[in-house]
């Protein structure tokens, strides 16, 4: 089983709708896949039409059981998503022993493991004892960044965080929300970018056909497949499966 | 991903996908998703082992599906690029893992093929969110290589969704009472389209499955035996012929093997005339099919060999891999030619006629009229008699042909159980050939490791004279048999303690009350 954390340190960047599409791209070519959202506004599990429905128990996950009791199926097969309470109450296990994030992890993987080949995290924004806890634990890091000056700074900080914390996850960024229009989106895109961190080709346009999600609580492949944004995503889903060497479109079909 | 089990329905043909998503809509809220035309068919091996482990196959354009038969639980998925015919044909994964295991040296076969029209109806909750689906499939089946098709009667499958549990308890309840919908089970779609071509799952094995009555004449007894073995020989020829597998011919010698004895054992049945007959042309056939199987042996061997000798040694063996290939595929092609031939033809034919005939009776075979339970009790107490002989007779240092003896005259004792097994109390019976095999197995060990331990020399001279045989090579080869011989000496080793373990006083005790005819105390104090 592979994981994935879609990570950045600054909100609206198109984090959720990277896991959401990513998702449902790795579901299509054969992977069992779970997106595990662990940010509290749950907007991965809006995206998918499920409750959030928020129990009254907290204790926290202790068996395949409670897990099982959470993971809900998406209208597409082959993607589950844990929902956004359950995901965030039971971080606090995490919390409680950062010092070994990969066990913690793992153990909290450990009843789902054979059931999924993929698990994304669509985590919360800004550094905290989660995002640095999924840092360190998964197999890759992918940092969706706006081509502006503030956004590069955010992404610097997190490099910056990455490397005197002796994080060892590879991390993968590319440009989301690219308005080419901008001069200063075409100029930072073309630009080299930060050697501390690997570069995707793919980039993810400034698209209403994206904004669209909220509207019509889909991937963006399931009502414009053949769209600019569409067509973007399978890109970065190629990008992101070689990376993490797991099966991509290709190879699926 | 989902851990409950999917739901299974008997539809009518007016069961349409709009009729039903009209008729459900009163109750939930219900869309119907385009259809889809798959196109799959089922495999298993020619002698069911997949579906003897509860499991179903589907081959469908670019991957299988391994299913649990009972849920229609989908195990495992694994990517193809043409028809599987070994598990290893499958990509790494659990699908190849678990099919090897169970399928071992047996080909995957279609079964039966299916042609689906299926309609799913989304069952949405209020937010639009898909709780539970329903698919409807209409299908048409026809069996493998063959034109026209069988219309099926039409099923619907709650498929359900993680999560959604309560959801499809729901939905299930409206079909079931509302509706008076039926349950079917799962793998009964499999069933209906196997009954359309007139199969029957395990409708072939190469066990033993008919059933004496302890008062039918031996006569129809040995009939019936011999018709079962006959029909064994020839489920088996077109594999044999096609060489589908090893097992094909394996099964085919097996039943020669145990016509032979039959004629051979169950003395003074058949008149003496035609049992010599057919204990030549039987005799014949088990010649005829034996080189082929020497090399189908040394195949499935192969991988073992190479495996025992030390890694820096085992890259010299090809050369010896090579010459097995080759000479299977030309004893292969001889042995198709026999099984062509006008005279294995008339074999078949004839035997098969003359078995459909009354059993005869007469002077000349007096067992024939008799009660079988009778006969089939002096002929296994002798035999085990025998047994008991000339097993306490070796010692260590005996010559290896009383161990041979002994393992043929235990062959003969195992067969004779198995042909008359039905007329005895099952598990006692069978308790009798559970001992009796670990004997066998270890006779078996003795003969075969030595006998190959020749066939693997002879096959390195024949090597020589055709100038295949590099001295890496021979050595190699040279390794094996010392292995081989070593492996037989152990097997002579643990000889006397797997004698006792078969010529204990529970054993007697247990074989006495079964087999000893009530016969008449003169004639056995002689015995």
């Amino acid at each position: 089983m592979k994981t994935l954390g879609v990570y950045n340190i600054k909100g609206g960047v198109g984090k959720t709708a990277t896991s959401v599409n990513l998702g449902h791209l790795a579901a299509q070519s054969g992977l069992r896949t779970l997106i595990w959202d662990l940010d509290p506004q749950g907007a991965a599990t809006f995206y998918f039409r499920i409750k959030p429905k928020v129990k009254k128990s907290t204790r926290i996950l202790n068996g395949k059981r409670d897990l099982d009791d959470a993971i809900k199926a998406t209208d597409y097969e082959g993607l589950d998503l844990l929902p956004a309470d359950f995901a965030y109450r039971n971080m606090d296990l995490l919390l409680n022993e950062a010092k070994k994030p990969t066990r913690q992890l793992s153990r909290l993987l450990h009843p789902v493991e054979k059931d999924y080949d993929l698990v994304i995290f669509d985590c919360p924004p800004s550094i905290s004892l989660v995002s640095e806890n999924i840092f360190r634990a998964t197999d890759a890091l992918l940092v969706p960044t706006i081509p502006t000056t503030l956004s590069q700074r955010t992404l610097s900080q997190l490099l910056g965080f990455i490397e005197d914390n002796k994080v060892s996850t590879p991390v993968l960024s590319f440009y989301s929300m690219i308005d080419r229009r901008k001069t200063m989106h075409k100029e930072i895109s073309e630009s080299p970018g930060d050697p501390r961190c690997t570069v995707l080709k793919s980039m993810i346009p400034y698209a209403s056909d994206i904004e669209r999600m909220g509207v019509e609580r889909r991937p963006v492949i399931e009502y414009a497949p053949s769209s600019v944004a569409g067509r973007a995503y399978r890109e970065l889903w190629d990008e992101v499966s070689a990376h993490l060497g797991v099966p991509g479109l290709t190879t699926h079909s | 991903m989902s851990t409950h089990d999917s739901v299974c329905f008997l539809l009518s043909f007016e069961d349409t996908p709009d009729v039903l998503c009209t008729r459900l809509s009163e109750y939930v809220d219900c869309v119907i998703e385009p259809s889809v035309s798959t196109s799959y068919c089922y495999l298993d091996s020619f002698d069911w082992r997949l579906h003897q482990s509860g499991l179903m196959l589907l081959q469908l354009d670019t991957h299988v599906e391994l299913q649990e038969k009972k849920s229609g639980q989908v195990l495992h998925t694994a990517a193809i690029n043409k028809t599987p015919v070994w598990a290893t044909d499958l990509p790494a994964g659990g699908a190849r893992d678990q099919l090897s295991k169970i399928l071992e040296m047996r080909a995957l076969m279609p079964v039966v093929c299916v042609d689906t029209r299926s309609t799913t109806l989304a069952i949405r909750d209020e937010d639009g969110k898909t709780v539970v689906r329903l698919r409807i499939d209409n299908n048409k089946c026809h069996a493998p290589n063959v034109r026209g098709h069988s219309i099926l009667s039409p099923h619907a499958t709650l498929l359900p969704l993680k999560g959604y549990a309560k959801e499809m308890l729901e939905l299930e309840k409206i079909l079931l009472e509302e509706f008076d919908l039926t349950k079917a089970p799962v793998a009964s779609q499999y069933a209906e389209a196997l009954a359309a071509i007139g199969r029957k799952p395990g409708d072939y094995t190469s066990k033993l499955s008919f059933r004496l009555k302890p008062g039918m004449t031996t006569g129809h007894a040995m009939h019936m035996i011999l018709l079962h073995l006959l029909n064994t020989i020839k489920a088996n020829i077109e594999g044999t012929r096609e060489d589908i597998d090893s097992e094909f011919l394996h099964d085919l010698r097996v039943a020669t093997r145990r016509t032979r004895s039959a004629l051979t054992q169950v003395k003074k049945v058949l008149p003496p005339k035609v049992l010599e007959d057919y204990k030549n042309r039987f005799a014949w056939v088990g010649q005829i099919t034996g080189p082929t199987r020497d090399m189908d042996v040394f195949q499935l061997d192969y991988d073992n060999f190479r495996a025992s000798l030390p890694p820096q040694m085992r890259g010299h063996l090809e050369p010896l891999h090579e010459f097995i290939e080759e000479h299977h595929h030309s004893e292969q092609k001889l042995l198709k030619r026999r099984l062509n031939s006008a005279q294995f033809r008339k074999l078949i034919e004839e035997w098969e006629d003359y078995l459909k005939t009354e059993p005869e009776t007469g002077e000349e075979m007096p067992n024939s009229s008799r009660a079988v339970l009778d006969v089939s009790r002096e002929r296994i107490w002798k035999m085990y008699r025998l047994v008991l002989k000339e097993g306490r007779a070796i010692t260590y240092d005996s010559p290896p042909e009383d161990m041979h003896e002994l393992r043929k005259s235990c062959k003969k004792l195992r067969y004779l159980m198995e042909f008359f097994s039905s007329l005895y109390p099952a598990a006692k019976i069978e308790s009798q050939i559970k001992v009796l095999k670990v004997l066998l197995n270890n006779l078996g060990d003795f003969q075969d490791y030595e006998v190959q331990a020749a066939k693997l020399m002879s096959v390195g001279e024949q090597m020589k004279k055709e100038g295949k045989a590099p001295t890496q090579t021979v050595m190699a080869m040279g390794v094996l048999v010392a292995n081989l011989l070593s492996r037989q000496e152990q097997a002579h080793k643990d000889f006397s303690s797997c004698f006792a373990g078969f010529d204990t006083p529970q054993n007697h005790s247990l074989n006495r009350e079964l087999f000893k005819p009530a016969t008449n105390p003169e004639k056995e104090e002689k015995a």
